[in-house]
């Protein structure tokens, strides 16, 4: 409480009590206007490790979103090709089983000799097989194909595999030599049932009957894991979109203003701005000098 | 009773009037002057005469103008007024380095270095791809570009503040040297409205000396003013001292004060704009200091595991980023030979070097993970987020003891007004009573002067 309070002195409260209001308007309309109730890290400096956690969680989340997608893009394609593998080793099974019957002539075991050889082609396109000059059966070495023409393997024999989290990985680039060469060269069978065939001999064809079990055992044991990898993949996608989505609300929740609040706020300081000016305008008629 | 003596008597009464109105007048015209302390007219009665054993009144005189002002709260507002301004200039130097950090923006250092962080992911993912690699070098351009940027908007900023401090030191200079010209020319006991004035403008210009510097004043009895920097007098009577200016061995301005023995630093007493300046530039340079720390740390520990491993040719990998430990912040940069041909990233972690070896470059990722700084305390990133935080922590206590000060300053000035202040209504109300005085006075004079004209007649 002031003894003594003069003219200036009033005018000078009412013009810092505006300016005051002012500087309050201005800083709600900025945050009003950006949508942020931090504009600048200064304005909550307790909040930038917060901040910057939360916004490089979500660019790590939109990371592994996109590698899982990459995945299962991959991922499908080998399934695929493990599919058309699967029905080549089937089908050459079933000629094994058919064939391997004494009820077939010689010919007709030569001229089933050549489908079989042609199925081996076929096996070696598949383990070939490329999704954007990326060759899913050469491991680590995918920029080059798997096998060449001699059904000689070129490839890694390390695999390559993709991160889909920051603790979790999904192999992508499968070793061939394993697939297709484990513990049945599936190469080497077919190749085996074409020399049989050709030499029109039914005891070898029908040895090669468990052969081939165990090389499409050998197919499906990958084809389980590819499809385990791609249900990883599919369920990673789903988890990293809804950890974006709590994690940008947790984001909006530190950094932005809540609108409706910020606007009563705003209207709040609109009319007390408003009275402000008009009693600055009123207080400076108040003095004895224009009564004179 | 002499007729005579009345006229006089009447005569000072409107002396004392007209002085009385000089002094509303010279009120009401600086009612918004800054800094103005309002006067006041002390008037006494004359001396009596005794004459036939009676005392005469020999009517009213002026005794001196009285300068309404509180010394403490002087003081106060000049210490305040340091503070508020230290506060302020400090404020709004770091606020520019603030937003000159664009946090949040694609291009502040921590975003680039995310992206750069994000590259590298990007780029385990298919190692051997040259539009990934060319891609993880364009990041790690734009991080290095981004650093160098607030090196160099430091440098500048550091620069600016060299030069203010030193260009300043003459304005100093000269306004000791003006307050002890004022000094000199205010004298004991001299009560004229000339010397009030004196005193307004020498307290005006200690006020703004406080603005600039921070300085402490005792006022005399006999009106001179002794203005105190750091503890040490710098204007006393009419002798006056001098700031000259210097530069340590790092760069930092040195104001030296002039003394007997030579000079004393003084650097560490300034407050006022100057010292929110130099205040401004600790800050930069402690923000400047931290990231050379992590650019050499990082630059360091990052070359080192990329020459553990192989580029796409299986030749062990060379220095990935390079910088000068002159100025690290500066110099930072992708080296060019990565930049030239983008194979030489080292991702492999064997000299085979197949395509899809990520090795090496997943120990890359992994230093983003690892506490190298501040002796295992700090990953790279939240070394990054530190600094920042640093930053807005100084800005912020600027904003709020300039918010602080200037409340206190706002309370000062209002007692400040309550004491020294012109209040136009009391001032209209003095010219009113000094009005009817004069009128009073001046009928008085008519009378008598009739009177005398009678008796002049009778003669």
């Amino acid at each position: 409480m002031l003894i003594r309070s003069t003219f200036h002195s009033r005018i000078q409260y009412m013009s810092n009590t505006t300016m005051k209001t002012g500087t309050d308007l201005a800083k709600v309309n900025q945050q009003i206007s950006t949508g942020k109730k931090i504009v600048n890290l200064s304005d909550a400096p307790w909040a930038t490790s917060e901040l910057h956690l939360l916004r490089r969680g979500i660019q790590d989340q939109q990371h592994y979103e996109d590698a899982s997608n990459r995945s299962m893009s991959l991922l499908s394609t080998t399934e695929y090709a493990l599919t058309s593998a699967i029905e080549i080793a089937d089908r050459a099974r079933m000629l094994s089983v058919q064939l391997g019957t004494d009820t077939y002539s010689a010919e007709e075991r030569a001229s089933a000799a050549q489908e079989v050889l042609f199925m081996k082609e076929h096996l070696l396109d598949v383990a070939n097989t490329e999704f954007h000059g990326r060759y899913v059966f050469s491991g680590a070495a995918y920029d080059t194909a798997a096998y060449d023409s001699t059904f000689a393997y070129t490839g890694s024999t390390s695999s390559s595999e993709i991160d889909i989290s920051s603790t979790r990985s999904v192999e992508v680039g499968y070793v061939g030599s394993n697939v297709f060469q484990g513990s049945v060269d599936l190469f080497q069978t077919i190749d085996d049932l074409a020399t049989a065939l050709a030499a029109d001999d039914g005891a070898a064809i029908r040895d090669l009957i468990d052969e081939f079990d165990d090389g499409l055992d050998q197919l499906d044991v990958v084809r389980t894991e590819v499809g385990t990898n791609s249900k990883r993949a599919i369920d990673m996608i789903d988890l990293t979109q809804s950890l974006q989505v709590e994690l940008q609300g947790r984001l909006n929740s530190v950094e932005n203003v809540d609108i409706a609040s910020a606007l009563t706020e705003f209207s709040l300081l609109q009319t007390q701005y408003e009275i402000n000016l008009q009693l600055t305008t009123k207080t400076r008629t108040f003095n004895l000098f224009s009564r004179m | 009773m002499s007729l005579l003596l009345t006229i006089h008597s009447a005569h000072t009464g409107l002396q004392a009037a007209a002085a009385g109105i000089n002094v509303v007048g010279h009120n009401t015209a600086n009612a918004t002057s800054e800094g103005y302390t309002r006067r006041t007219m002390v008037s006494t009665s004359s001396h009596p005469l005794q004459r036939d054993g009676h005392w005469l009144g020999q009517g009213t005189r002026t005794r001196f103008f009285q300068r309404q002002s509180d010394f403490f709260v002087e003081r106060q507002i000049v210490k305040t007024h340091a503070k508020q301004s230290q506060a302020q200039s400090a404020f709004e130097s770091t606020r520019l380095l603030e937003s000159r950090l664009n946090d949040g923006l694609n291009n502040s250092i921590v975003e680039t270095y995310n992206r750069f962080v994000d590259s590298m992911k990007h780029l385990s993912q298919d190692p051997g791809d040259t539009v990934s690699r060319q891609q993880l070098v364009n990041d790690a351009e734009d991080f290095t570009e981004s650093v160098q940027n607030a090196g160099v908007f430091v440098d500048q900023r550091q620069d600016s503040i060299r030069e203010e401090v030193e260009f300043s030191l003459s304005e100093i200079n000269a306004k000791f040297r003006s307050i002890a010209e004022h000094n000199k020319r205010i004298r004991r006991d001299n009560v004229t409205m000339t010397n009030s004035d004196l005193m307004d403008q020498r307290d005006r210009i200690i006020a703004d000396l406080s603005q600039h510097i921070g300085v402490d004043v005792h006022y005399r009895a006999d009106g001179q003013a002794t203005v105190f920097f750091h503890g040490h007098p710098v204007v006393q009577e009419a002798h006056a001292r001098t700031f000259s200016y210097d530069e340590d061995s790092d760069d930092r301005p040195v104001i030296n004060l002039s003394s007997d023995s030579g000079f004393i630093d003084v650097t560490d007493g300034l407050q006022g704009e100057l010292g929110g300046k130099m205040e401004a530039y600790d800050i930069a340079q402690d923000f400047i200091d931290d990231l050379s720390t992590f650019v050499i740390d990082f630059t360091v520990d990052f070359n080192t595991q990329h020459a553990s491993g192989y580029d796409l040719s299986g030749v062990p990998g060379g220095d990935f980023f390079s910088m000068n430990s002159i100025s690290p912040v500066t110099s930072f940069s992708v080296d060019s030979a990565i930049v030239d041909d983008v194979t030489l990233i080292a991702a492999a972690g064997a000299s085979t070097a197949e395509y899809g070896d990520r090795d090496n470059l997943d120990l890359l990722i992994d230093l983003d993970e690892t506490a190298i700084f501040n002796s295992g305390a700090y990953t790279p990133r939240q070394f990054l987020t530190q600094i920042y935080a640093n930053v807005a922590e100084n800005t912020a206590d600027a904003g709020n003891d300039y918010a602080l000060y200037s409340a206190q300053m706002d309370d000062m000035f209002e007692l400040r007004n309550s004491i020294s202040g012109v209040d136009l209504d009391q001032e209209a109300m003095k010219l009113m009573e000094y009005q009817a005085s004069y009128e009073a006075a001046a009928r008085v004079l008519t009378v008598s002067n009739q009177l005398l004209g009678e008796l002049m007649n009778m003669v």
